[in-house]
């Protein structure tokens, strides 16, 4: 056997060890435009398929790792979904997610061709409809409103977002509108806000395999974004010598591998980690010179206290002093967790030094009141041993995302919508989204069009029957179109129901800090890219899934592209 | 050349990526697995934590399976890989009893026998199983075991590994690393009344109501230390009793086709030719013989395939052996019944032979279920004599009540009380003597514990004991001392009768209630 088929493809991956036994993980990528195997269910007959291997992204969280999809020949069924043996992040391996895209592919309850709603709203009544007609339907009503000045009236909400941002920012833009809306706000607004107070950049990327600490407020191991990559490194790290501590309040299955599981009174997580800071400072086993380096402490001082020393000893002293009120015996108090273990767990901070990994993304930064100063406390701890941005430490997430910027990228439009950012908020992180039908209910706006993408607050915000409410308002939503690959609760209260793609159904440029490196990945729709394998060409992703039996899904990057055409003829 | 896995639970992470994959690749209906995380708890707040188990076939060197399978539809492949071939599988569930490691299902789509193959079509082609590829913190680790350089050889051979039931003997070629001990012990946990983020299925609630393991209604532990101590299962998947019904019932109508003949046999040397004997009971025992079969071929899963016994059999197997020992139990009944017909008179060859193979049919049986290695009750030594007096006390009982009946013989009928009393009296002592003899193994101790004293008891002491075996006694003592008119033997023929059913439905109970993973 040729040897080198037993070299991982990609350098990233060639840092795992070579298949054991002498099976091969993968088929070799040579071989991957023509692929056979033995059909699973005839075995032990020796029946062959012929496959396509197509790379994609898997779209089942944010973490992208990615999906090569069998695409039977014969057939143009995708059979099944494994990892992409090149893609850096995941390296070949999934969570059970992955493999599961296969059921959201099959899933006998999706949507296959655009619908309309043929009775009152939220009835239940569809009618199918051309994308010709559903376009042109919303490119009037947008234009329309663009044209009489009422750019508030769009708007665009969106729930898992596929494409980068930037590409939508760069439609919406280009419309002249400020009509970006998220769900972040019922997510990870709360950490976001801790991380970036400290560096401007939102995000933390952990390199897990190389820390010597692990310090978790999230269960990284079974669940949340980056959970499969994490996962791989976590492990990886804790193989190599590193210890885990878990402060979640649920035995979760990543407490149940941690060295130290904290499992504190919800809410009291910053009471720990600013005990543990108050340890580092006293005992003097943080990174000095990183924090005199790095922390604008020279302005801190001298606005406020003038009147003191203007160095650093004397901001170290301070320092003493702001955190010398969050004891041991406080913290214990506050959360439950038992001194020691709040100790040894300092100890074990300062043992790793800049080897310190950390990671908080929801978890008691969203569920709690006040929850990003969690993250800000987290993070204190990462900037106190000057593991920012070191092997084994924990990066701010830009050092490890890429986010290519299209060519010609429209000025920020001139519009605020008050409808997302009120003026009440002005110290809001994120669109004020959960608010939106209570804004509408107070009759400070109403949306001539309104997207919902793959967001569902009927179902999943607070007050679903508030939503409820707005959405069957049409004097307050006057179109609402759904763009969603399957049924939802929401979309039962649109008046459009678009399918877009799953995971292996579209195109959508990905790159995630996954891990301490960079990398950028392609999803795409594999039937479309094995019809065109076959000398077949498309002008539009729904026309493939036409040709290959799979209804008209389409998916959002061309459909913007052809919505904005159709607005401005 | 000998594959195996080492699953590394030290790094496996319970996410069920290979549950799924499994389930994709080889395309496993809903509700039944090849490979499955089992979750256990163990500790009370905050000293507490969850372990994880990946459960499924261990590709045995000498795999118990591929013994008992009729068709050999299982089979060890000279690559050590325990495969099987749904187009040969008549569905008789008997692997399932086999296995000790639940690793079997039936397919509710081919209805015929699955489990883990190592995805031998995809080693065909030279590539992982597909749960190893997708394992995010390579917890499974494939490998030939006979290459001493392959990784999975170096951990068995410098790692602290175990195996499932070594006590089977059945060489497991799966190898868990760093795994929770009362994980592998299935009758060790403690079971809860739903799972973690499920409720249980119905058939694995009947068989905990029945197993006195824990009680699933109040999730109250019976004979487990709730103080924190006991392993908790919070994960699992279910796995019903394979046999049901029709398998006791198969074991009671056998008796009394094995019996019908072989006690008159005997009683032959005694008593004259009459056509009760020679004409009335093959008669019964052939009819008995062919509702045997009937419940046999209706228990297969695949009845369409019955005949693959025949054109596809594996000498190894009971199930194949025990036909043929029907078979030619049936040909001698029937030639017994030609005899009596046409000359009224049965001959001394076909008496012998009929006492032989009557007695072959009625306790084959032991055989088979001691080849159900998974089930420790059934491995009883005592099963054979059990089967072989309960053929007694059937075909006596028949004999009785059909002499009565048709007012043929009041000396067959009061004979054949006496041996009813006897052998009543020795199944009632060996009974005995099998509840409370020393148990091998818990297993034992908790298959004979639903019996004694768990859900099972009260069927177990009034049905199969009180009226199956201790009234009989009594009446006929009663009528022998002339106390009771001595047509009550007949109740107590038809009471013999129905315990030999009570007793047979109740160990093959009994023996699947312990949960095998």
């Amino acid at each position: 056997m040729d040897e080198t088929k037993n070299i991982p493809l990609h350098p990233a991956a060639r840092e795992l060890d070579a298949p054991s036994g002498g099976l091969q993980s993968f088929p070799p990528s040579e071989h991957w435009d023509d692929w056979t195997e033995y059909d699973s269910t005839a075995w032990p007959k020796r029946v062959e398929r012929h496959y396509s291997i197509i790379p994609t992204i898997c779209f089942n969280c944010e973490a992208a790792c990615g999906l090569l999809a069998y695409v039977d020949k014969k057939t143009l069924k995708v059979q099944k979904f494994e990892g992409n043996p090149a893609h850096p992040g995941s390296r070949g391996r999934n969570c059970a997610k992955g493999p599961a895209t296969l059921n959201q592919v099959t899933d006998p309850e999706r949507i296959l061709y655009p619908l309309r709603r043929a009775g009152q709203r939220g009835e239940g009544r569809w009618e199918r409809v051309t994308w010709d007609e559903a376009l042109n339907d919303l490119a009037a009503r947008i234009r329309a409103a663009l044209v009489e000045g009422r750019k508030n009236e769009i708007m665009y909400h969106v729930g898992r977002p596929g494409h980068e941002l930037l590409y939508n920012q760069r439609v919406l833009h280009s419309w002249g509108i400020d009509g970006h809306n998220s769900h972040t706000n019922v997510c990870s607004a709360g950490a976001r806000t801790g991380y970036a107070f400290w560096h401007g950049i939102d995000r933390p990327s952990p390199d897990h395999a190389n820390a010597r600490f692990i310090l978790l407020l999230s269960s990284h191991l079974e669940a949340g974004h980056y959970f499969n990559p994490h996962a791989q490194r976590i492990i990886e790290g804790k193989a190599a010598g590193a210890k885990v501590c878990v402060m979640d309040t649920r035995l979760s299955n990543t407490a149940s591998k941690a060295d130290y599981w904290m499992s504190p009174w919800p809410g009291s997580e910053a009471a720990i980690l600013l005990a543990m800071a108050n340890i580092l400072i006293r005992e003097n086993l943080f990174h000095r010179e990183f924090v005199r380096q790095w922390v604008n402490w020279e302005e801190y001082l001298r606005e406020e206290h003038p009147q003191r020393p203007q160095t650093f000893d004397e901001f170290i002293a301070v320092l003493q002093e702001i955190y010398a009120p969050y004891t041991l015996e406080y913290a214990e108090k506050e959360s439950g967790v038992p001194a020691k273990m709040i100790v040894d767990v300092a100890h074990e901070v300062a043992r790793a030094g800049t080897a310190l990994s950390t990671h908080v993304w929801r978890n008691a930064a969203a569920g709690n009141l006040g929850g990003w100063q969690v993250a800000r406390a987290l993070e204190f701890l990462v900037v106190l041993m000057g593991a920012v941005g070191t092997r084994g430490g924990t990066a701010p997430n830009a050092w490890n995302k890429i986010v290519p910027a299209p060519p010609n990228m429209p000025p920020a439009p001139k519009a605020w919508n008050e409808l997302m950012w009120a003026r009440e908020y002005p110290l809001a992180f994120f669109e004020m989204s959960f608010l939106l039908p209570h804004f509408l209910k107070e009759n400070r706006g109403k949306l001539a069009m309104y997207f919902t993408r793959v967001y569902n607050p009927v179902w999943t915000n607070p007050d679903g029957v508030s939503w409820i409410e707005a959405l069957t308002d049409e004097s307050r939503v006057e179109r609402h179109a759904c763009l969603t690959p399957t049924w939802s609760e929401t979309a039962w209260y649109a008046d459009y129901v678009l399918p877009m793609g799953h995971a292996s159904e579209r195109h959508d440029l990905m790159s995630q800090e996954t891990q301490a490196a960079k990398w950028i990945g392609f999803r795409q729709p594999v039937l479309r890219v094995a019809l065109e394998k076959q000398g077949k060409k498309f002008a539009t992703t729904w026309e493939a899934h036409r040709e290959a039996g799979l209804g008209e899904v389409w998916e959002e990057d061309e459909f913007w592209i052809e919505l904005s055409w159709r607005i401005d003829p | 050349m000998r594959y195996g896995f080492v699953i590394d639970q030290d790094r496996c992470i319970g996410c069920h990526a290979c549950t799924v994959a499994c389930k994709e690749e080889n395309q496993v209906p809903v509700g039944v697995f090849r490979t499955w995380v089992k979750y256990v708890e163990k500790g009370v707040f905050p000293n507490t934590r969850r372990h994880f188990g990946v459960l499924r076939c261990n590709h045995c060197d000498d795999a118990p399976c591929v013994e008992i399978c009729p068709t050999r539809a299982l089979y060890r492949r000279s690559d050590g890989i325990v495969d099987f071939d749904g187009n040969r599988c008549i569905g008789c569930k008997s692997c399932m009893q086999a296995c000790p490691y639940d690793a079997l299902y039936i397919d509710p789509n081919s209805n015929t026998a699955a489990k883990c193959n190592y995805c031998a079509h995809r080693v065909e082609v030279n590539l992982e199983p597909a749960c190893v590829i997708v394992c995010p913190t390579r917890a499974i680790i494939p490998g030939d075991l006979d290459n001493p350089a392959s990784l999975i050889s170096q951990i068995v051979a410098t790692e602290k590994v175990s195996v499932r039931k070594p006590q089977k003997g059945t060489e497991p070629k799966l190898f868990y690393k760093g795994v929770e001990g009362d994980l592998l012990q299935p009758t060790r946990l403690q079971q809860q009344a739903n799972y973690f983020w499920s409720d249980r299925q119905e058939s694995d609630n009947q068989i905990l109501a029945a197993s006195g393991i824990g009680n699933p209604a109040n999730n109250e532990p019976r004979g487990h230390d709730w103080a924190g101590n006991s392993t908790r299962e919070i994960y699992d998947v279910a796995h019903g009793m394979p046999w049901g019904w029709r398998i006791s019932a198969y074991l009671w109508t056998k008796s009394i086709a094995a019996g019908a003949l072989f006690v008159p046999a005997f009683l032959l040397r005694w008593f004259p030719f009459s056509p009760l004997m020679t004409v009335l009971m093959p008669a019964i025992a052939l009819a008995a013989l062919a509702v045997t079969m009937l419940l046999l071929i209706t228990d297969l899963k695949r009845p369409d395939r019955f005949f693959y016994l025949l054109t596809k059999p594996n000498f190894k197997s009971w199930l194949v052996l025990g036909s043929y020992i029907l078979m030619g139990y049936g040909a001698l009944v029937a030639l017994w019944l030609l005899e009596g017909l046409t000359g009224g008179t049965v001959s001394d060859v076909v008496c012998w032979l009929a006492i032989v193979f009557g007695i072959g049919s009625a306790c084959y049986s032991a055989f088979l279920f001691a080849q159900a290695k998974g089930r420790d009750l059934w491995q009883s030594q005592m099963f054979f004599w059990h089967l072989l007096v309960h053929a007694v006390i059937a075909g006596d009982a028949v004999l009785m009540l059909t002499a009565i009946w048709t007012r043929s013989s009041r000396a067959v009928a009061l004979f054949g009380s006496a041996v009813l009393g006897i052998f009543c009296i020795i199944s009632l002592a060996m009974i005995l003597a099998e509840i409370s003899l020393p148990h091998v193994s818990e297993d034992v101790a908790l298959a004979i514990g639903s019996l004694t004293s768990g859900a099972l008891s009260g069927r177990f002491w009034l049905l199969a004991i009180g009226l199956g075996l201790v009234l009989p006694i009594v009446l006929t003592a009663l009528a022998w001392s002339r106390i009771v008119p001595p047509g009550v033997i007949g109740i107590a023929a038809a009471f013999a009768l129905a315990g030999v059913w009570w007793f047979e439905d109740l160990w093959v109970k009994a023996g699947q209630i312990v949960p095998l993973s």
